[in-house]
């Protein structure tokens, strides 16, 4: 369900009026521009007694459209309450016990995630979590925030609104999902000689910036600037190499006083990049490629379309993203007519990516069936 | 051009593969750390499904000889489901002898090398790591890897093996180094642990290090010494000597770290001995302690860190200068008594043999004693005091040599029990019961000198002395306690043999005077039959010849008449008709003096017995009589004794040789105090009368006399032991205290005294008829 507000007490009376079964929690994904008393949507959902989660995030989806204001609310039969994961901002993060919860499992579920999109230890985090459950879900999801880049609480629960954490929540669907992003390489390699988690300080050796400046500003033709550079470096992704799969992109979104670039995503020292550059029509085809990734079998229940979308895409696409968003849409109608995407605009993605272990992914985007 | 892109394009693909592997080879000294770094980075750029090494025991934990391996690291750990292998396992024996090997699903090897959940297809490849370990790499391919790629990552991974076995060495070297530091911790700890042990002995106490300095000198010590232990710990080249020699010496302690230096100072030792256990006892005598001639006993023993090496010694020294006076004291009165006893014997084998085996049985039992004098000297040598340390919940931390020896309990066994588990104390007289809480009535008990009996882990049942303390830290938090004992189960057995030693005395005192008795009955009984053998001569030998003539009816008259005439006058000289009535007189009065006599040696016999001192029924008025029989002697020259006996007088549950030890004690005070009263004029006879009637639950035994009395001033003094009004050598102020003792302690029962100076003075003794239904009531 979009509802097309920012007025808190509307919101909360949209959502008190929505039935929910004992076994469903609510999915809530805020625009940032909404405006919306989260802490009083809190109070007023507990006293309701309904389970929730949810994230503030750039923008959200619905059908072909993104909104900066607004709410997605969508119910989601649910294995567990949802558990909220701290630590993020210092590396020392504790589990719950998984095991026990995923034994209870009779098949493999999709496991939703949100985390605070500007902690430092996402990569961390997610490693972590692969470690304890590895294949036994599918996951999907992405990291809330503000397009400001101003870090501040973006991600809440009935337990409260909380910054540099995650939540998961085990979702009794089963999931099938598309991952791609559609950007090319222009140059590469180059080495990312000196890194400090998200933080790219040496590029071949020299300052990052230097590097990074010389080799864009010869693909663009134009001059970059610390005050000019996401404008341009949205354009102009890392990739980080990866064999049977597309690069990793790591998009860089500021340079620092040192001339090291900070990034969205950890990107490992000693890592070696190709500089990528996008264009409209690959990625386009990348959005509608990964929809038509979640071709299931005929007779399934389809319950959900999602589309996780890198909010750096719209601003790469910028009156093309619709595009993006109708490819999707056409290819998801393809497996069930009636299926109307719902998703946000993501500062980072999150997706079981191959066969391999979990990672946080940029300029990408993530499309997911649900199913009974 | 493009096939040339796309050659160069490749190979700078795989060159960065080798770049990035070999960059994140070798990058922590943390095994897992390691391995987290390169293999995360290897799954992430060739999309692997899993990866794990695999570790030979040997080289994790030092043993050559161990056959296994263990999964060091396992990434995701929940595809992991087996923790330990065995080396005969496919893992290890399948590339024994390669450095790599792919093994894809649909070779039948594959299914011997699945130990993870959930893996149903797809390529192991396995990297040998040297000879340390193997490397399990798991991918859902076919064909993840080509040939040429595994010989590509050989030397990585090869360089990845030198990395592992750099964490190997580092993480033994860490284990060493917090093996050491715990191993000094340990030390440092058990140093102080000595050194809080030693400050809460009761006796004084010191301890050295290997250096021979002083590590330990507590506060009794600080007493005894004048020296304080700021001024002594720390120090060493045998400063310690000091106070006891004011010279720098070796002392007994320096023979546990130091034998060979015995020669130097043993000519100072009263006595010496040296225990299997390294321990040494010694007595030295110092003519200067703090401006006092000392006598002090020295044990020394060795001081063990945890395992069990020497690490110092430790020395306690007890102030035993009264014990020596006691000591001396005791052998003198026993000197004086086998004297006196010798004396005694011989006059009294004199007079009568049937007290010969009573003086033999006398021997005998000083023999007894004497033997278990020499006993008690060397348990008395070999003593000393058992320490048991527990923490504040009363669990056993510690527990030294004489404790284990006492208890029965080894180190071992006790560690971490409870104190009440293996400390257990018999709570009543027949020891029946166990004491719940023995740590708590240790720490009660006010004096070490109660006694406290034991049941030892072998049930041998020991009395002891025991005292507690809590340990405290410096901020006085109490962290534990330590329990002090004794063992006295040896000083209660020679406390009996002192009381046989005072019976014997009293025997020794009154053996004259039962010898004047006896000989003067003897005396009398030999005159009586000098008078009969004269009757009888005389009347046999003369009259008889001039009977039988006149019964051999001669014919003549005349005859007749002159032989009856010779037999009248005869008759009239020898006095026939005095004889015939005083002969049967005679014989009565000789058996009398027999009856006298056997009494006498009976009476003798019930008193000189040594008797079990156990509690039996027993006759109070048979005590009564036989104790004024063997002292007759003490009384009939000063006063007269009556005795008021309750006839069909209960039998008293008592030691009956304990309670004529009292009654001779009580009269023959009676009869001296009538003599002291009479003195002025000894022909005026006192009068000592004895009763005895039931009273209630009791049977009371009343002794009066009409003596001097005793002074208001020194009533509350009597029953108190070495008080004495006599003159030097004539009492020992033991006779009331060994009274009371009997009487009161020992059988539940009461004493009471009533005097008035001048007039004489009452002792009323209450018996309880069964005194173990009784408290303990003055």
């Amino acid at each position: 369900m979009f509802i097309n507000t920012s007025d808190t007490d509307k919101l909360i009376q949209s959502i008190l009026n929505m039935d929910l079964e004992d076994d469903q929690i609510l999915f809530i994904m805020l625009g940032e521009k909404s405006s919306i008393d989260i802490q009083r949507l809190i109070k007023a959902l507990n006293e309701s007694q309904k389970d929730f989660m949810g994230g503030i995030f750039p923008g959200i989806i619905y059908d072909e459209q993104k909104y900066e204001e607004g709410a997605i609310i969508t119910r989601l039969p649910s294995l567990e309450r949802p558990l909220v994961i701290t630590g993020l901002d210092t590396g020392n993060i504790q589990l719950p016990d998984l095991k026990k919860i995923i034994a209870k499992f009779d098949q493999k579920y999709a496991a939703m995630i949100l985390v605070d999109g500007f902690s430092r230890n996402i990569s961390g985090f997610l490693s972590l979590l692969f470690n304890n459950l590895a294949g036994s879900v599918n996951y999907f999801g992405g990291g809330a925030g503000s397009l400001s880049f101003k870090q501040q609480p973006c991600i809440f629960t009935s337990e409260g609104l909380f910054q540099d954490a995650a939540i998961i929540s085990f979702v009794k669907l089963k999931c099938r999902l598309g991952v791609r992003h559609g950007w090319k390489r222009i140059i590469g390699p180059v080495v990312a000689t000196k890194t400090d988690k998200n933080i790219i300080i040496e590029l071949n050796w020299k300052k990052a910036f230097d590097v990074y400046k010389e080799i864009v500003e010869r693909d663009s033709g134009k001059k970059i600037t610390k005050d000019n550079f996401f404008n341009i470096s949205k354009g102009y992704p890392f990739g980080m190499l990866k064999e049977y799969a597309e690069t990793v992109a790591r998009t860089p979104v500021a340079v620092n006083d040192a001339g090291a670039l900070i990034c969205i995503g950890e990107v490992p020292e000693n890592s070696v990049l190709d500089i990528l550059k996008g264009e409209v029509a690959s990625l386009v085809n990348a959005a509608g490629q990964a929809a038509d990734d979640c071709k299931i079998y005929e007779g399934k229940k389809v319950t959900h379309g999602f589309v996780v979308d890198c909010i750096s895409r719209v601003l790469f696409l910028e009156d093309n993203f619709s595009l993006e968003l109708q490819a999707v849409k056409t290819k998801f109608q393809s497996i069930e007519p009636r299926l109307v995407p719902i998703g946000m605009l993501s500062l980072g993605e999150i997706s079981s990516c191959g066969n391999g272990f979990l990672d946080f992914l940029n300029k990408t985007i993530v499309a997911g069936i649900l199913y009974e | 051009m493009n096939n040339s892109a796309n050659y160069f394009r490749e190979v700078i693909q795989e060159m960065s593969l080798l770049f990035e592997m070999a960059l994140a080879t070798g990058q922590s000294m943390d095994l897992r750390e390691s391995c987290d770094l390169f293999l995360k980075r290897l799954m992430d750029r060739k999309d692997l499904v899993y990866s794990a090494v695999w570790i030979k025991d040997a080289y994790l934990t030092g043993k050559a000889n161990q056959r296994t391996a263990t999964l060091v690291y396992a990434f995701p750990e929940y595809l992991a489901e087996t923790k330990k292998l065995s080396l005969d396992h496919p893992l290890f024996s399948s590339i024994s002898e390669k450095e790599y090997l792919a093994v894809p699903a649909y070779k039948e090897e594959f299914w011997g090398l699945v130990n993870e959940k959930g893996i149903t297809n797809g390529t192991f490849v396995l990297f040998s790591l040297d000879e340390i370990g193997v490397l399990k790499l798991f991918s859902a391919r076919d064909n993840c890897f080509s040939n040429y790629e595994l010989n590509q990552l050989r030397k990585v991974i090869s360089k990845f093996a030198y990395s592992l076995k750099g964490c190997l060495s580092y993480k033994q070297l860490l284990t060493e180094i917090a093996e050491r530091k715990k191993t000094e911790e340990a030390l440092k700890q058990s140093k102080q642990q000595i050194a809080d042990i030693v400050n809460f002995l009761p006796v004084a106490s010191f301890a050295i290090n290997l250096e021979g300095k002083v590590i330990a000198w507590n506060h009794t010590l600080e007493v005894m010494t004048d020296v304080k232990a700021k001024d002594m710990l720390g120090k060493g080249n045998y400063e310690y000597a000091l106070p006891f020699f004011k010279k720098r010496r070796p002392l007994l302690i320096d023979l546990v770290l130091k034998p060979e230096l015995k020669d130097l100072i043993k000519e100072d030792f009263l006595f010496f001995q040296r225990f299997n256990n390294n321990s040494m006892v010694a007595e030295i005598f110092l003519p200067d302690l703090k401006g006092k001639q000392t006598y002090l006993r020295a044990r020394t023993a060795p001081l063990f860190d945890p395992r069990g090496r020497i690490i110092g010694a430790i020395e306690s020294l007890r102030d035993i200068t009264e014990s020596k006076k006691l000591e001396k004291k005791l052998e003198n009165a026993r000197i004086e008594l086998e004297e006196k006893v010798k004396k005694r014997t011989f006059e009294l084998y004199e007079v009568n043999k049937a007290l010969r085996s009573e003086i033999a049985e006398r021997k005998n039992a000083e023999a007894a004693l004497a033997e278990e004098k020499e006993l008690l000297t060397v348990t008395l040598h070999s003593i000393a005091d058992g320490v048991i340390t527990t923490d504040t919940l009363g669990n056993i931390s510690s527990i030294n040599r004489m404790g284990e020896k006492i208890i029965g309990w080894k180190q071992d066994e006790v560690k971490d029990k409870p104190f009440a588990s293996v400390f257990q104390i018999l709570t009543d007289e027949r020891m029946l019961k166990i004491c719940d809480n023995p740590l708590e009535r240790v720490l009660n008990q006010n004096e070490m000198t109660d006694p406290i009996r034991l049941l030892t882990k072998n049930n041998i049942r020991k009395i002891i002395s025991a005292n507690a303390a809590p340990i405290r830290d410096k901020k006085h938090n109490t962290v534990g306690y330590v329990i002090i004992f004794r063992d006295i189960t040896e000083q209660k057995k020679v406390e009996a043999q002192l009381a046989l030693s005072q019976k014997l005395k009293s025997i020794g005192e009154l053996a004259a005077g039962i010898a004047h008795e006896i000989n003067t009955l003897m005396q009398y009984i030999g005159d009586n039959i000098t008078f009969l053998q004269r009757a009888i001569k005389d009347i046999v030998y003369d009259l008889m010849v001039d009977y039988k003539q006149l019964t051999n009816k001669p014919e003549d008259d005349k005859i007749f008449e002159s032989l009856v005439r010779k037999i009248l006058k005869k008759e009239e000289k020898l006095g026939v008709a005095y004889l015939l009535e005083e002969i049967p007189k005679a014989f009565e009065e000789t058996l009398e003096g027999i009856e006298k006599i056997k009494k006498i040696v009976y009476a003798m016999k019930d008193f000189a017995h040594p008797g079990k001192k156990e509690m039996k029924p027993a006759d109070i008025n048979k005590a009564v009589e036989v104790t004024a029989t063997i002292s007759r002697n003490e009384w009939k020259y000063v006063a007269e004794l009556e005795t008021d006996l309750q006839p069909g007088l209960p039998l008293v549950y008592c030691v009956i040789d304990e309670i004529n030890q009292v009654l001779l004690n009580m009269i023959v005070n009676a009869a001296q105090a009538i003599k002291e009263a009479h003195i002025t004029n000894p022909l005026i006879k006192g009068k000592i009368a004895v009763t005895t009637k039931v009273d209630g639950d009791n049977v009371s035994i009343s002794i009066s006399d009409n003596g001097i009395g005793i002074p208001k001033k020194i009533m509350d003094k009597i029953f108190e032991p070495f008080f004495t009004t006599k003159e030097v050598g004539k009492g020992t102020g033991q006779g009331l205290a060994i009274a009371y003792n009997i009487i009161v302690n020992k059988h539940k029962g009461t004493i009471e005294v009533d005097s008035e100076e001048g007039k004489g003075t009452v002792f009323t003794i209450r018996l309880p008829i069964n005194p173990a239904l009784r408290g303990n009531k003055r």
